[in-house]
């Protein structure tokens, strides 16, 4: 059993070091290729808290965008009172059409789209809006959207109302 | 008559036989992939500012950045055009030299489009003009369907239309389910990283760039 005498444990030892340093990779090359994403947007931060017997949207920003293309607004719905809501539909006149859109993982590293007709708001809960979620969608702007500029849209809820919202445009 | 200890073949030192057998089993373990090189692709392009261009050939030479993108996406993709923009802000920051180097030295920001049909080279120029972006050194790109398939099929870049219908105006309006991603190819078109475009901290990735400088 002379191979597992001290000086080989020693040896055994040594080389491991030498031999994993020599192929450890360093902090940035850990994530190659495909370089996994961290798990959340690098989004504004989430300050939104629940206001106690009030429903209110919040924090609301819109996406820039040409006149003829797509813009997206994000927001947080805080809905505080004791009671379910949904949120139905939201309106605009700055497109010609203006959605409830949802971006989902469609499996297979892609990503879709699709539209939420009805979106139900619990009672005492946080509805985030943000990139790569949840999104009011203005489909075919009817004019361009720069960065100062802003935009006013109303969601429709079935028990809270019409809730009108301005938005700052932004790039991001 | 020699004794075995002696004979190399037979026993040999345990810090010679240690380092043979870790050698193996580590090193068969982390030896680099083989790179992904771009270079070959050649194909041709129409940039923003209606400019017809050779990918990756006309880029070589400086490191690129490359989101996969189309105009009628409003989130994801505004997310990713978003997030190149603010690389590029980044890499400048930290790069103050770049600044007195040639343009060709300066790294390409690129915007690929996966939709030809409606990403015209217009089109394309409004959408730049929208991000701020319409200027040097972003590069919006599209081309003839085929040219765009060679390229998105090759760089791994997935579509389906996930959402088709006609608006009150009859005009057809349709959207895609769409990998995303943005990569670095280093200045000969070698995959470096390939990220998740829209999820990935531009932090992160101008700095990956930086390295590459």
């Amino acid at each position: 059993m002379k191979f597992f005498t001290t000086k080989a444990f020693f040896a055994l030892f040594f080389s491991a070091v030498v031999l994993l340093s020599a192929c450890q990779p360093s902090d940035s090359e850990m994530n190659k290729n495909p370089k996994m994403a961290p798990s959340t947007p690098e989004v504004a931060e989430l300050t939104a808290t629940i206001t106690d017997d009030a429903f209110v949207v919040d924090g609301a920003w819109a996406r820039v965008g040409m006149q003829g293309g797509m813009s997206a607004a994000y927001f947080t719905i805080s809905n505080g009172l004791d009671q379910d809501d949904v949120l139905l539909g939201a309106t605009s006149s700055v497109a010609q059409a203006t959605e409830v859109h949802e971006t989902y993982d469609a499996g297979e590293g892609m990503m879709g789209m699709r539209e939420r007709e009805s979106l139900p708001i619990a009672a005492n809960s946080l509805t985030e809006f943000r990139q790569g979620g949840l999104h009011v969608m203005f489909l075919r702007l009817t004019e361009e959207l720069s960065e100062g500029d802003e935009v006013q849209f109303t969601l429709e809820f079935e028990n809270a109302g019409d809730v009108t919202v301005t938005a700052p445009v932004r790039m991001r | 008559m020699t004794t075995p200890s002696t004979t190399p073949l037979t026993l040999p030192r345990p810090f010679a036989r240690c380092i043979a057998i870790l050698a193996v089993f580590i090193l068969s373990s982390c030896v680099s992939e083989p790179t992904e090189s771009f270079r070959d692709l050649s194909v041709t392009l129409t940039d923003h500012r209606g400019q017809t261009v050779t990918f990756p050939d006309d880029y070589l030479g400086s490191p690129m950045i490359i989101g996969y993108v189309y105009t009628n996406c409003p989130d994801i993709c505004s997310l990713i055009t978003a997030n190149v923009n603010q690389i590029e802000g980044l890499v400048r920051e930290s790069n103050p030299d770049l600044a007195e180097q040639s343009s060709t030295d300066q790294p390409s920001y690129i915007l690929m489009t996966f939709d030809p049909a409606r990403d015209t080279p217009e089109q394309m120029a409004k959408y730049a003009a929208s991000f701020n972006m319409a200027d040097e050194p972003f590069h919006f790109l599209t081309g003839d369907s085929t040219a765009i398939q060679t390229v998105m099929e090759r760089m791994r870049v997935r579509t389906s239309v996930s959402y088709d219908t006609v608006n009150a105006s009859g005009q057809r309006v349709y959207f895609l389910s769409h990998s995303d991603k943005i990569y670095l190819l280093d200045e000969d078109a070698s995959l470096v990283y390939e990220y998740g475009g829209s999820m990935t901290t531009p932090t992160m990735m101008a700095n990956d760039l930086s390295n590459e400088l």
